[in-house]
C-alpha cells in the first residue's frame, strides 16, 4: 500500500471511526504493539520470511488436500490500464510489434510497466516495503534499501510461492450487505462472528482473505478516492498474531483507512510487515472467489501464489489463485 | 519467443541444413510443417469459441490427481530470477526502478516499478496463443488483425486467468545422455523422449505439462551467456509425438525449439505448431535446474504444477513464476 497525502482527513475520520469506545487505539498502543507483537529473531536473526516460515511441509500436504473439486478460481484483478481516484499509476501494455505492423513477422510481443504497490493492482508487499524508526522487520536498517533495491527482506524470500490453506473473511455476507462502504472497520468480534457463521477456525499458516466488497462497490458507484475505504481496524493485529496466520490478504488496503488511529497512517500494515513479519497481498478480486465459497458454503481452500522472481524487488504484481 | 533477426537466422539454417540434412533420418521440410498444421490441428476441437486450446485438458478430476501428488509438501520455484544486465541473451533486460527507498528524506515506505518486455529468451515467461499468427490467422481461426495496438482482442493471456493446476513431468535430457548440459543447438527427438520414459517409468499423458530440461541455465553459469540463435530444443519430428500425448502446456529452459529449427524458411515450428495449430500454451525459459536436482534426489519425475499468469487484458503473454510441488 503506498503513501497517501491526507493527514486533513484523519482527524475527521476518527470522529467517525470512534464507534465503540473499546475500540479506539492509540498512537502509543501501535508502538507498544510493535513490540508485544513482534516476531523478530523467532526464526533467528537473518530470516527473510517471517511468518511465512509457519507454512511448513506438513501444512502444505494439508493444504493439497483441500483439492476435492480441482476447480480453481483467480484472485487477481484485471490490470487497469485507466487512470481513476484509486489507480494514480495505471498498468501500461505496449504492444511492441501487432498484427497490423509490417515489421512484425509471425510474433506479436508486448512491454508491461506497473508501479504495482498503490491501491489498483493486485500484488503482494514483501518484508522490506516499510520501515518504522528507521528498521525492517527483524531490525534491518532502513538504508538497506538502496536505489538498487532492497538487499534484505525482499520479494525473492518468496520465490517458491506460497502453498496453504486459504480462509475466505467475507464482512459483507456477514453483514447482509452487498459491500461495506467507505471507512467501515472491521473489528476482531467480527472475524470470530465469522468463523462462527462459517464453522471454521483461523490458525497457524493459513492465509487468511479479508472481502469488503471493494470491487463490487466500484462496479456498481465507480471508483472513488482509497483516503477513505473499509478494512481492518488495528485491533485485529493482535487476533492474528495469536492465530499466528502466514499471510493476510484483501480487496482493498487491509487497513480501514482513515485508520482511525491518529497518527498512524496504516497500523495494520505496520504491524503486520515490521513488526510480525506477515507479507500482504493487496488489492485481490475475491468477488468471483466469494460467490464460489458461498455457493458450496465452504470458506476453506488451497492457495496458491507466486510472485515474481524480482530480485531486491519490494513486491510483486501477481495471481493468486484457490483452488477447491 | 521474440522474433529473430532473418538474415542471421537464414544464415545459420543453411549451415545447419547442409551439415545435416543428407544423413538425418529427421530431416523435416517446410511443406511437412505446413501438413502438420492441417494434421495437428485442434481447430474447432472445443469449439469455435475457443480461446484456451490444450488448457481444456487440465479436467477438474484431473487437477484433483494432481493434488494428490504433494507427497513432501515441497515447493521449488521453476522461474530465473529476472535478469536486469544486457548479455547477448538478454537483449531487453529487466528494469527494476526503484521510485522510494531508504535514502527518501520522509519515507518510511519503499516502492518501485517494474518494466518488462517478457518474450524472447531471457525471462521466464508464459505465452499466451495470441502470441503468433501463420498465414493472417491464430489458434481456432481467429484473425491476426485482431491483435492491435490495444492488444489482443483474442486468445489473450486473461483466458488462463484461474492457472494451471495441473501434473508435470520433467524430462530431462542432460540427464538422460549422461551430460552436465546439452551443447547450443543439440536437436532432442522423439526417441529421446522415449527413452526418458522408458528410464524413469513415467508415461506423458493427456493434460500434463512437459518440461524439457536442455541444462541451458547449467550452461550459462559454467560458461556465460551466448547468442541464442543457437540453442539446444525440440526438433519438430517431437510435435506429431507431443500431440498424440495430448499435453495441456509445454515448458522448457530456453526456447522449446532448437535453434537453427533444422527446417528450411521456419524460424520456430514447434512454436508455430504448438501454439497456432494445437493451441498449446508454452512456458519459455523456466529453470529447471533446483527441480531437477530435487527430482534426481527423489528419482521421481512427475509433481504438481502450478502457474498463473498476471490477468493482463489483450496481453500476449506474462512474466511469471511457474512452481512445483513434490
Amino acid at each position: 500500500m503506498r503513501k497517501i497525502a491526507f493527514l486533513t482527513l484523519c482527524g475527521a475520520a476518527l470522529c467517525l471511526a470512534a464507534d465503540p469506545p473499546s475500540h479506539h487505539a492509540t498512537k502509543a498502543q501501535v508502538d507498544a504493539w510493535m513490540t508485544s507483537l513482534s516476531n523478530w529473531n523467532r526464526w533467528g536473526k537473518t530470516d527473510q520470511m517471517g511468518t511465512v516460515n509457519l507454512i511448513t511441509p506438513a501444512k502444505r500436504k494439508q493444504a493439497a488436500a483441500l483439492v476435492t473439486e480441482g476447480v480453481s478460481i483467480s484472485l487477481a484483478h484485471n490490470t487497469d490500464s485507466k487512470q481513476a481516484a484509486d489507480n494514480s499509476s495505471p498498468f501500461r501494455l505496449k504492444m511492441v510489434a501487432d498484427a497490423a505492423h509490417p515489421a512484425a513477422g509471425q510474433f506479436v510481443v508486448d512491454d508491461y510497466e506497473v508501479t504495482y504497490h498503490g491501491l489498483a493492482h493486485t500484488h503482494m508487499d514483501a518484508l522490506c516495503h516499510m520501515a518504522w524508526n528507521g528498521k525492517l522487520y527483524n531490525g534491518n536498517p532502513i538504508n538497506s534499501v538502496t536505489a538498487d533495491g532492497a538487499t534484505q527482506l525482499a520479494v525473492t524470500a518468496y520465490k517458491n510461492g506460497i502453498f496453504t490453506r486459504g480462509i475466505l473473511v467475507d464482512i459483507p455476507r456477514l453483514r447482509g450487505l452487498p459491500y461495506l462502504e467507505p471507512g467501515t472497520a472491521i473489528y476482531p468480534e467480527d472475524l470470530e462472528a465469522w468463523e462462527k457463521k462459517a464453522g471454521v477456525k483461523i490458525g497457524a499458516g493459513d492465509v487468511v482473505f479479508i472481502r469488503t466488497g471493494r470491487w463490487a462497490r466500484r462496479t456498481a458507484k465507480g471508483a472513488w478516492d482509497p483516503a477513505s475505504i473499509a478494512g481492518l481496524y488495528a485491533t485485529c493485529a493482535k487476533w492474528l498474531k495469536d492465530r499466528d496466520v502466514a499471510m493476510v490478504g484483501s480487496d482493498a488496503a487491509t487497513d480501514v483507512m482513515p485508520s482511525g488511529v491518529d497518527g498512524v497512517l496504516q497500523p495494520m500494515h505496520q504491524l503486520l510487515l515490521i513488526a510480525m513479519g506477515t507479507p500482504i497481498f493487496d488489492n485481490c478480486d475475491l468477488e468471483t472467489l466469494g460467490d464460489e465459497a458461498a455457493k458450496r458454503n465452504r470458506w476453506t481452500f488451497l492457495i496458491t501464489a507466486s510472485p515474481m522472481a524480482v530480485t531486491n524487488g519490494t513486491g510483486s504484481p501477481l495471481n493468486p489463485i484457490a483452488v477447491f | 519467443m521474440n522474433r529473430l533477426p532473418a538474415s542471421l537466422l537464414a544464415g545459420a539454417c543453411c549451415i545447419a541444413l547442409a551439415l545435416s540434412a543428407a544423413a538425418d533420418p529427421h530431416h523435416a521440410t517446410k511443406a511437412d510443417v505446413d501438413r502438420w498444421m492441417t494434421e495437428l490441428s485442434n481447430w474447432g476441437r472445443w469449439g469455435r469459441a475457443d480461446e484456451v486450446g490444450t488448457l481444456n485438458l487440465i479436467t477438474a478430476r484431473k487437477r484433483q490427481e494432481a493434488a494428490a501428488l504433494v507427497k513432501d509438501g515441497l515447493a521449488v520455484s521453476l522461474s530465473h530470477d529476472a535478469l536486469t544486465e544486457p548479455a547477448p541473451d538478454n537483449s531487453e533486460p529487466f528494469i527494476h526502478k526503484m521510485t522510494y527507498t531508504g535514502a527518501h528524506p520522509n519515507g518510511d515506505w519503499f516502492m518501485d516499478e517494474y518494466t518488462v518486455r517478457f518474450h524472447g529468451l531471457a525471462h521466464t515467461h508464459m505465452d499466451a496463443l495470441a502470441h503468433s499468427a501463420w498465414k493472417g490467422k491464430m489458434y481456432n481461426g481467429f484473425p491476426q488483425l485482431d491483435v492491435t495496438e490495444q492488444g489482443a482482442k483474442e486468445l489473450g493471456i486473461t483466458g488462463f486467468r484461474n492457472g494451471i493446476f495441473t501434473r508435470a513431468v520433467l524430462v530431462d535430457i542432460p540427464r538422460l545422455k549422461g551430460l552436465p548440459y546439452l551443447e547450443p543447438a543439440t536437436p532432442i527427438y522423439p526417441e529421446d523422449l522415449d527413452a526418458w520414459e522408458a528410464k524413469t517409468g513415467v508415461s506423458i499423458k493427456s493434460g500434463d505439462v512437459v518440461f524439457i530440461r536442455t541444462g541451458r541455465w547449467a550452461r550459462r553459469a559454467a560458461k556465460g551467456p551466448w547468442d541464442p540463435l543457437k540453442i539446444a530444443g525440440l526438433h519438430v519430428s517431437c510435435v506429431p509425438w507431443l500431440k498424440k500425448r495430448d499435453v495441456a502446456i509445454m515448458g522448457s529452459d530456453a526456447c522449446l525449439d532448437v535453434l537453427p529449427s533444422l527446417v528450411e524458411g521456419v524460424t520456430q515450428p514447434v512454436h508455430q505448431l504448438l501454439i497456432i495449430a494445437m493451441g498449446t500454451a508454452i512456458l519459455d525459459n523456466c529453470d529447471l535446474e533446483a527441480a531437477a536436482a530435487e527430482a534426481a534426489k527423489r528419482n521421481r519425475w512427475t509433481f504438481l504444477l502450478t502457474a498463473s499468469p498476471l490477468t493482463v487484458k489483450g496481453g500476449t503473454g506474462s512474466p511469471l513464476n511457474p512452481t512445483a510441488i513434490f
